[in-house]
């Protein structure tokens, strides 16, 4: 059973955004993490790094798979989520909340307009 | 689908070239052996996984992939699958190691999938076991299927090691392993693995 959390937007890449009063906070979404399977490792690209929409900075390891994680806007990293590296398996329990990944000073916000939304999105991966 | 039947056994090109295809944007089959090596997994501590005075002693190189999983023996009794295709999360490790064992089944091996892993077991031991990397929007799956292996290293080269079997002694009519990878080849199907 695959939840979708209504109040973020997705990236064709399985990452979900939400925009927390002007820093947009990401992590990979519960279709991703459960296609997954058990994460165990995550690394990304550190705080003050610019990272480009929808290019690669950092990859999730579950068992046997690795996946990129890509940026859903272009900016700055302001903020890696500590608890996700050292206990990555927060995103396979709660991907929207606790799971998040990083959060991004966007250098234009309006480029989250790109992304789908809930409804968008749940058509999108069917 | 471009299918490549590789017959470079070079462990670190062969990588290479795996990583290569991916940036292609066509979609590949590949089928191809490396020497005796031990190619290890994207985050894993070689010392922790690898016997590197046994391998040293016998001139066994160490290769990092870029998928995930442990550390595996290859030979040239050992045949690699490579599938490159567009990332799809529905192209789980379980639907192509769905594919193999409807492809060995052809051959004449019946297999059944170990859940936790979606390795490929025969009689109970592992004959298959595979890993992905995703990158900018390219999937790559790609897999071991013991055929000949000389068995007898896995558990001096790898300090943690299954319990595994070759695919060649269940066959009821015995093919070398170039006909093996042939027989593959030709019983391969994508695209539907149900």
């Amino acid at each position: 059973m695959i939840t979708f959390n209504e109040d973020v937007l997705y990236t064709k890449s399985n990452e979900w955004a939400e925009n927390l009063n002007g820093v947009v906070r990401m992590g990979i979404d519960d279709y991703s993490q459960s296609s997954l399977g058990d994460i165990v490792h995550v690394e990304v690209a550190g705080s003050g790094t610019h990272v480009a929409a929808g290019k690669s900075f950092g990859s999730v390891e579950a068992t046997k798979s690795v996946s990129d994680i890509n940026a859903p806007v272009s900016g700055v990293i302001v903020r890696v989520n500590p608890e996700v590296l050292k206990s990555p398996a927060i995103i396979n329990i709660d991907p929207f909340g606790e799971g998040w990944i990083a959060e991004i000073s966007p250098d234009d916000p309006s480029e989250l307009d790109g992304l789908m939304d809930a409804s968008a999105y749940k058509s999108f991966i069917r | 689908m471009l299918i490549i039947n590789n017959t470079s056994t070079d462990p670190s090109r062969n990588l290479l070239l795996e990583e290569n295809l991916c940036s292609l944007g066509v979609e590949v089959f590949m089928l191809w052996r490396n020497s005796p090596s031990v190619i290890v997994g994207r985050f894993q501590d070689i010392a922790a996984e690898v016997n590197t005075e046994f391998s040293e002693a016998n001139g066994i190189p160490i290769v990092r992939r870029n998928s995930g999983g442990g550390a595996v023996y290859h030979d040239l009794g050992n045949v690699n699958y490579s599938f490159i295709q567009r990332d799809d999360r529905r192209l789980t490790l379980e639907h192509f190691a769905r594919i193999i064992m409807v492809t060995l089944e052809a051959i004449g091996i019946n297999s059944r999938l170990e859940f936790r892993h979606n390795d490929i077991l025969a009689d109970g031991l592992k004959i298959s076991g595979s890993a992905q990397y995703r990158h900018n929007g390219i999937l790559l799956h790609h897999g071991t299927l013991l055929f000949d292996t000389d068995l007898s290293v896995i558990p001096k080269i790898l300090r943690r090691s299954g319990r595994v079997t070759n695919i060649r002694p269940l066959l009821k009519h015995d093919m070398t392993v170039d006909e093996f990878i042939s027989a593959v080849r030709d019983n391969i199907t994508w695209g539907d693995s149900k």
